[in-house]
């Protein structure tokens, strides 16, 4: 009898560790789901981000195969060259 | 006096109306059972202890009730100790106060506590008080870990919920022992004040002798779950009590928890065997201590001194509160020895006139000369 109680108390305490072990990774399980969630989300919003920048990239570059950039083109290159030339004036 | 079959005890220390609710609820709860309820008031206030006086007294409630009034705090398990040397029943229930027994509880536990292979304790399945699951038989980790099933989110193996399983221990909140058993194991031991771990100790000493502590999953218990320490004591404070008595726990058990799973139960380091007892006394020695009996080396300078002397003299060991023989006997187990049967007292009930000597611990305690202790030492044994 006494064989069988030390025995049922052995497997008593291994259960208990085994429910320990399986709270643990449920808890584990959570945290990974809730991460992997967490992640999504920010994949999400990268691709968001990523789909604007498309968005912006493009329309500059529309803007700079416009016509007026093309027509204010000599104004800019003049201005350019008068900055040019004042930084020089103050030796910079 | 019709002798009880169960003594249940009940420790308060300011919360009246909480342990009186908590007797009366096992009153109304335990109708087909011979107990008596040992209240242990831990040094209330005034006006507390009068309402608890009061109350035990109601319309001759006191009938199968005694209250022990200490005029401090002895904490939880000298509290208990305390219990059980008063108590008159074969079987001890350890209750907490902020516990609530169902129907027919306490008699379920004593009976299976006497069918059950070699028990050492019982104890119930707790729920708080709104019914989800508290404890349901507890464990220890080899890293001394406790493992309160159902407690802390652990979710019990199914295993676990119907019969009555073997546990490494039960929560003395509601724990059923048998007397005898539970004074021959020290009680609780002194080394746990002020409280916490004491419980799982005395269990894993039963464990080592060959006593069982079973968990009952069809007995129900509600359990509040620190009404009274939470008051004492702020949550950092507790914690870190339960810390250090961890660390102690595991200074006792921790090579047991390392191999258990594949080695018997040791006997803990401190199981001694008792020597003889001593010749008739010659004379009355009075030793005195400015402080509650405890571990210290003040208290040990005492203890050793009685240890000394206690085959030529009756010894009497009176400090400000009494405390339990179990105490006396866990205090000197730690430092060798064993007195054989001190008398204890409390300083105020003493009367100094019936010794043949007194001697204060420490020596400046009461108003002496330094060193007047050796003195009268020398003095005592070149008598002898």
């Amino acid at each position: 009898m006494r064989e069988i109680s030390d025995l049922a108390a052995k497997i008593n305490l291994l259960l208990a560790m085994k429910s320990v072990a399986d709270t643990e990774l449920a808890r584990r399980d959570d945290m990974l789901l809730q991460l992997r969630r967490s992640l999504a989300e920010k994949d999400s919003l990268l691709a968001e981000k990523n789909s604007q920048i498309a968005d912006l990239t493009r329309e500059v570059t529309d803007f700079r195969t416009s016509t007026i950039w093309r027509l204010t083109a000599p104004i800019r290159s003049t201005t350019n060259f008068l900055r040019q030339l004042q930084s020089e004036r103050r030796g910079i | 006096m019709e002798i009880p079959d169960v003594s249940i005890i009940v420790l308060n220390w300011n919360k009246s109306a909480m342990t009186l609710r908590c007797v009366q609820n096992v009153r109304d709860h335990t109708p087909s059972l011979n107990y008596e309820i040992i209240v242990i008031d831990n040094g209330s206030k005034p006006a507390e202890l009068a309402d608890l006086k009061e109350g035990l007294s109601r319309d001759g409630r006191d009938r199968n009730s005694r209250l022990v009034s200490l005029s401090r705090n002895m904490f939880f398990g000298e509290g208990c100790n305390i219990g059980a040397e008063a108590a008159r029943g074969q079987y001890l229930l350890f209750l907490n106060n902020d516990t609530l027994v169902t129907s027919g509880a306490v008699e379920n536990l004593l009976a299976q506590y006497k069918s059950l292979f070699s028990a050492g304790a019982i104890g119930p399945k707790l729920l708080y008080p709104n019914g989800s699951l508290q404890e349901a038989g507890a464990f220890v980790l080899a890293d001394g870990t406790t493992i309160q099933q159902g407690g802390f989110g652990i979710e019990p193996h199914p295993h676990f919920a119907s019969g009555t399983h073997i546990v490494d221990y039960c929560s003395a909140a509601c724990l059923l022992v048998e007397k005898d058993v539970f004074i021959a194991h020290d009680g609780f031991d002194p080394m746990f004040d002020p409280a916490y771990f004491e419980d799982v100790d005395h269990c894993f000493r039963l464990r080592a002798d060959g006593l069982y502590t079973y968990y009952a999953s069809g007995v129900t218990v509600y359990h509040e779950l620190n009404a009274t320490s939470s008051v004492l004591w702020s949550r950092d404070e507790i914690d870190a009590i339960v810390r250090r008595n961890q660390q102690k726990f595991m200074q006792r058990w921790s090579t047991h928890l390392e191999t258990r799973l594949h080695a018997p139960p040791p006997r803990p380091a401190n199981a001694d065997t008792y020597p003889p007892p001593p010749p008739k006394p010659k004379g009355r020695i009075l030793l005195r201590s400015g402080t509650t009996l405890q571990d210290s080396p003040d208290c040990a300078a005492m203890l050793q001194c009685a240890a000394a002397l206690e085959n030529k003299y009756e010894i009497t060991l009176a400090a400000p509160e009494i405390c339990s023989r179990l105490r006396i006997d866990s205090l000197t187990h730690k430092l060798g020895f064993h007195l054989s049967r001190p008398k204890i007292a409390r300083l105020a009930d003493v009367d100094g006139s019936i010794y043949d000597h007194t001697i204060s611990f420490p020596d400046s305690a009461f108003g002496g000369k330094p060193l007047s202790n050796l003195e009268s030492m020398k003095m005592l044994f070149d008598r002898l």
